[in-house]
C-alpha cells in the first residue's frame, strides 16, 4: 500500500492536469478539511467521503462536464491503489512501427493509474518509447513491461535477438545509427535510476527503474 | 489483424504557409513515420513557397524522445542548407528536463519560448493598433464633465510627441 500522503498527491495529480495549481490546493484543501477528521490523512479508504466534497468544488470551478471526467479518473485511482502496487502491471508486444506508438500509450495510461507526476511519467512514456523502437527497428519482435511497486517504476523489455552487436560503443555513445542519433539507449541508461542491459544473439533484455515518487 | 494495423493510415503533420514563413504545429505524439514524413513535406515546402523561415512549434507535444529530437535537428540543418532559418518553439518543462536527463542536444537548432517569440525572432511584427489618443481623452473628458480629466491629455500627447 502507498503512503496515504501519496495518495493526497496522486489526487492533486490528476487535479494538476485540468486546474491551476492555486486552485487545485484550495479545492483539495478545502474538501478534505469538510471530509476528514484533523489530523486524518488521506488514502484510498476515505477518499470516497472526501470525493463528495470534492465534486462539489469540481463543479463550480469547471462546469459539470470537466468534473465527471476528472471524477471518474479519480476513482479509478482509488481501484488502482486497492488493488496493489504488485497488481499494476502491463505489457506490450512489440513487433513492428506502429507498436511503438501503442506501446508509448499504454505507458502514458500506466503511469496515470500509477499516479506518478508529470516529469517521471515523460521519463518513463520516453523511456518505453526507446525501448520499443529498438525492438521494432532492429529485433524480430518482443515486449515492453511496465510494472509498479511501493517506490519504483520498473521497465522490462526483451526481444528475439539478434541482440546488439556493439553494445559499448552504442552506451558510451560514440556509436551513430543509421537514423543518424542512436543516442536512445545511452540517454536512457542516463535518465533512469538504473539500468541493466543483457545482450546475446538470443536476444536483448532490458531492465530500468526509475523512483515513482520523491 | 496485424496486416490491418501495418496498413493504418497515419495522418501527417500540417506545414502551413503564414507570411512567407511556414509554421509547423507538432501536436500529440509523433511516430517515426510522420516524422520521416515530415522531413520531405518541410523540405518541399520551402522550395515551393520561397519560405525565408520555418517554426517547429513543439507546444502541443507530450513526448520527444531520441529520434524525434533527431529529426528535427536534420530538418532545421536542411531548411538551413536551403536558406531558411528554423527555430523550434514552446518546450514544455517536462520534455526539456527530460531531454537533458538523457543528454540530448538539439544541436544546431534555435529556440524560443513561445511561437509569438519565434515569429518575431522571423521578423513577423504587429502593426500598432490604429487608435487615437486624443479622441480617447475627450471621450473621458465628456463622461466625467469635468475639467481636470482633461489635463492629463495635453500632458501624455506632448509626451508621446517628444519621444
Amino acid at each position: 500500500m502507498s503512503t496515504p500522503s501519496n495518495f493526497e498527491a496522486q489526487v492533486m495529480n490528476v487535479l494538476r492536469g485540468h486546474l491551476s495549481a492555486i486552485s487545485c490546493r484550495s479545492i483539495l484543501q478545502r474538501s478534505m478539511a469538510r471530509a476528514l477528521p484533523p489530523g486524518v490523512e488521506l488514502d484510498a479508504s476515505n477518499a470516497k467521503q472526501m470525493f463528495m466534497h470534492l465534486r462539489a468544488g469540481l463543479t463550480t470551478f469547471c462546469g459539470p462536464t470537466l468534473c465527471e471526467d476528472i471524477m471518474a479518473r479519480l476513482e479509478r485511482l482509488t481501484e488502482a491503489d486497492s488493488e496493489g502496487p504488485e497488481d499494476l502491471k502491463i505489457r506490450v508486444v512489440v513487433e513492428h512501427q506502429n507498436d511503438i506508438s501503442q506501446a508509448r500509450w499504454e505507458a502514458l495510461e500506466f503511469c496515470r493509474r500509477a499516479g506518478v507526476d508529470r516529469f517521471t511519467t515523460q521519463k518513463i512514456t520516453t523511456a518505453v518509447s526507446e525501448l520499443a523502437r529498438n525492438i521494432a527497428d532492429y529485433s524480430h519482435g518482443g515486449w515492453v513491461e511496465l510494472e509498479r511497486d511501493a517506490k519504483t517504476i520498473r521497465i522490462f523489455a526483451s526481444d528475439r535477438g539478434p541482440g546488439i552487436p556493439h553494445l559499448e560503443s552504442v552506451l558510451d555513445g560514440s556509436y551513430r545509427s543509421r537514423t543518424g542519433l542512436g543516442q536512445g539507449l545511452a540517454g536512457l541508461r542516463r535518465m533512469m535510476d538504473f539500468t541493466d542491459i543483457r545482450t546475446s544473439s538470443e536476444g536483448t533484455h532490458v531492465k530500468t527503474e526509475v523512483a515513482a515518487w520523491r | 489483424m496485424k496486416s490491418r494495423r501495418r496498413q493504418r493510415v497515419e495522418s501527417s503533420v500540417p506545414v502551413i504557409q503564414i507570411w512567407n514563413r511556414l509554421l509547423v504545429p507538432l501536436q500529440g505524439e509523433v511516430t517515426d513515420a510522420q516524422a520521416d514524413r515530415l522531413f520531405d513535406d518541410v523540405l518541399r515546402a520551402i522550395q515551393r513557397f520561397g519560405a525565408e523561415g520555418l517554426v517547429l512549434d513543439v507546444s502541443g507535444v507530450w513526448l520527444m524522445d531520441s529520434h524525434l529530437c533527431a529529426i528535427l535537428a536534420r530538418i532545421a540543418a536542411a531548411a538551413r542548407f536551403m536558406g531558411a532559418r528554423c527555430l523550434l518553439s514552446g518546450l514544455s518543462p517536462e520534455v526539456v528536463l527530460t531531454l537533458q536527463a538523457m543528454d540530448i542536444e538539439l544541436i544546431g537548432i534555435e529556440t524560443t519560448l513561445t511561437l509569438e517569440a519565434a515569429l518575431f525572432e522571423l521578423g513577423v511584427r504587429l502593426a500598432p493598433a490604429q487608435r487615437d489618443d486624443d479622441e480617447d481623452w475627450l471621450a473621458l473628458a465628456q463622461l466625467t464633465g469635468t475639467d481636470e480629466t482633461a489635463a492629463p491629455n495635453t500632458k501624455d500627447t506632448d509626451a508621446q510627441e517628444t519621444k
